[in-house]
C-alpha cells in the first residue's frame, strides 16, 4: 500500500475519504481492505481510477457497489463542507482587493456555480443512491433507472472552467492580489478530484449497477417463465 | 493547422512513427498518445482536441459515441489508420480522411493540410487572443439580457444563423462558455454593465 502511495500520491484521496489512518506499515491493500471491513475489488478499482490504470466501463460485482457509494458520498461531503467553501472564502479575499463592481460579480458568479454543485450532488444523494441501496437489498425495482442517470449526468465542471479563464486572463494586470494565485491553484485541485470522481460516477458506478440491474431483470424473467 | 491531435492506435511503431511526423512539420503545437481510449481520462484531463488519429478497430463504436462519451466538440475530426490495402467505402467513410501506413511523409501531410484548410477556415482566423469585434459585443450584450437567438437576430436584423456563428467566435475567443461567466466577462471588460444584465 505504502509504495503505491508514494507511486501515485493521488490515491491519497481514497484512503482520506474512506477514513483510513495512516501509519499502516507494510500492510498489503488486502489487508488494509480487511481490517476496515471494505470490499477488496472496490477498494482497489477505486484506487486504480485515481492511479490511472482502471478502464473504462469496469464492471463490478454487486457486493462492490455499497463501498463505492460510500466513497462517493463522502466526497460530496468533502466538497460541499470543505473544498468549495474554502474557496468561497479565498474568493471573497481576494474580491475585496480588486475594485467593487468586479469582485460583486466574480463573487455572485460563484454562488450561482454552488448552487449548481448542490443540485447536481442533492440529484445524486437524495435520489440516485437511495434508488441503488434499495435495489441492492430489495431487488423489485418499480422501473430501473441507471440510464435515466446517465442521460442527466451533468457536467459541473464548465464553469470551473470559465472561471479559471476569467481569472488568468481577464482580471486586469494591475491588480496584484496575492489570493489569486490561491484562488486559482485550489480551483485546479478541484477540478482535477471532480474530474476523478465523475469518472468513477461514469465508468464504475454506471456500469456495476447497469449489470445489476440486467441480471435482476434476467432473473425475474427466469422465474416468470418458470410460472 | 491543428493545436491538439491525440494518436489512439495500439501499435507503439505507428503511433510514435505519427508523432514524429507531426512534430516535424510544426503541425500542431500538441500530441498525445494512447493505445486504446481506457487511458483518455488520465491524459487528457479537460483538455479537448481538435484531430483523433485512430485505427480502424478503435472506431468500432462510430464518431457520434465516441463525441459524446469524451465530451468531444462536435466539429472535432476523425482520420483513420489503415494498415493494407482496404476498399471497404462504408468504413472509409466514417472517417474524415484516412491515411494508410504505406503512405509516404509527403501525402501524410498533405491530406491533413487539405483537412485542416477545407474544415479550419473558421477556426484559424479567430485566433483565440483575439479581441470581440464590435458585432460580437452587440450579440453578447443581447444574449447577456436572455434574449434568443432568434430574437437577437431581429433586433440586430441578422440572420439567426449568423448569431450562432457569432456566438462561437465568442465562446473560442473568450475561452468562456457559460453565458454566467460570459456576463463577468462582459463586465470586467466594459462591455456591459451590472443594470444592463438585470432588465
Amino acid at each position: 500500500m505504502s509504495e503505491l502511495i508514494i507511486d501515485h500520491p493521488n490515491t491519497i484521496t481514497v484512503l482520506e475519504r474512506m477514513n483510513i489512518a495512516f501509519g499502516f506499515g507494510d500492510q498489503h491493500i488486502q489487508e488494509i481492505a480487511e481490517r476496515y471491513n471494505l470490499n477488496l475489488h472496490a477498494f482497489v478499482a477505486l484506487l486504480q481510477s485515481f492511479e490511472g490504470s482502471i478502464k473504462h466501463d469496469t464492471r463490478l460485482e454487486k457486493e462492490a457497489i455499497p463501498d463505492l457509494l460510500r466513497f462517493l458520498k463522502s466526497s460530496h461531503g468533502h466538497f460541499k463542507g470543505k473544498q468549495i467553501p474554502r474557496i468561497k472564502k479565498l474568493i471573497v479575499l481576494f474580491s475585496e482587493n480588486i475594485p467593487q463592481k468586479h469582485g460583486q460579480v466574480i463573487i455572485s458568479f460563484f454562488d450561482e456555480y454552488i448552487r449548481e454543485v448542490e443540485e447536481h450532488f442533492h440529484y445524486e444523494d437524495d435520489d440516485i443512491f437511495p434508488y441503488i441501496t434499495e435495489i441492492l437489498t430489495d431487488p423489485r425495482p418499480a422501473k430501473f433507472r441507471m440510464s435515466e442517470f446517465e442521460k442527466n449526468h451533468t457536467d459541473i465542471e464548465q464553469k470551473l472552467l470559465d472561471l479559471k479563464n476569467i481569472l488568468i486572463k481577464y482580471i486586469p494586470e494591475d491588480v496584484s492580489s496575492p489570493y489569486r494565485t490561491k484562488v486559482l491553484k485550489r480551483l485546479f485541485e478541484l477540478e482535477e478530484d471532480l474530474t476523478y470522481h465523475s469518472f468513477i460516477e461514469d465508468h464504475l458506478l454506471v456500469p456495476s449497477v447497469k449489470k445489476m440491474e440486467c441480471d435482476i431483470q434476467n432473473q425475474n424473467e427466469r422465474i416468470c417463465s418458470k410460472k | 493547422m491543428f493545436k491538439k491531435i491525440v494518436v489512439v492506435e495500439k501499435s507503439k511503431i505507428i503511433r510514435e512513427g505519427l508523432t514524429t511526423i507531426l512534430y516535424t512539420h510544426e503541425f500542431c503545437s500538441k500530441v498525445v498518445c494512447m493505445e486504446d481510449f481506457g487511458e483518455w481520462n488520465v491524459l487528457m484531463r479537460n483538455t479537448v482536441p481538435d484531430l483523433i488519429i485512430l485505427g480502424l478497430e478503435t472506431m468500432s463504436e462510430g464518431k457520434e459515441k465516441i463525441k459524446y462519451k469524451y465530451k468531444l466538440a462536435d466539429d472535432t475530426l476523425f482520420v483513420g489508420i489503415v494498415y493494407q490495402y482496404y476498399n471497404h467505402r462504408e468504413v472509409i467513410d466514417l472517417f474524415d480522411e484516412v491515411i494508410f501506413i504505406t503512405d509516404s511523409e509527403d501525402t501524410i501531410i498533405s491530406k491533413l493540410k487539405k483537412l485542416s484548410s477545407n474544415t479550419n477556415n473558421g477556426r484559424a482566423s479567430s485566433s483565440s487572443s483575439e479581441k470581440l469585434t464590435d458585432r460580437e459585443k452587440d450579440v453578447l450584450k443581447l444574449l447577456l439580457r436572455g434574449l434568443a437567438n432568434k430574437e437577437v437576430a431581429d433586433q440586430l436584423s441578422i440572420s439567426p444563423h449568423t448569431v450562432v456563428s457569432h456566438r462561437k467566435n465568442i465562446i473560442e475567443k473568450t475561452g468562456i462558455k457559460s453565458l454566467s461567466g460570459l456576463a463577468v466577462y462582459a463586465i470586467l471588460n466594459n462591455i456591459a454593465d451590472l443594470e444592463d444584465l438585470k432588465q
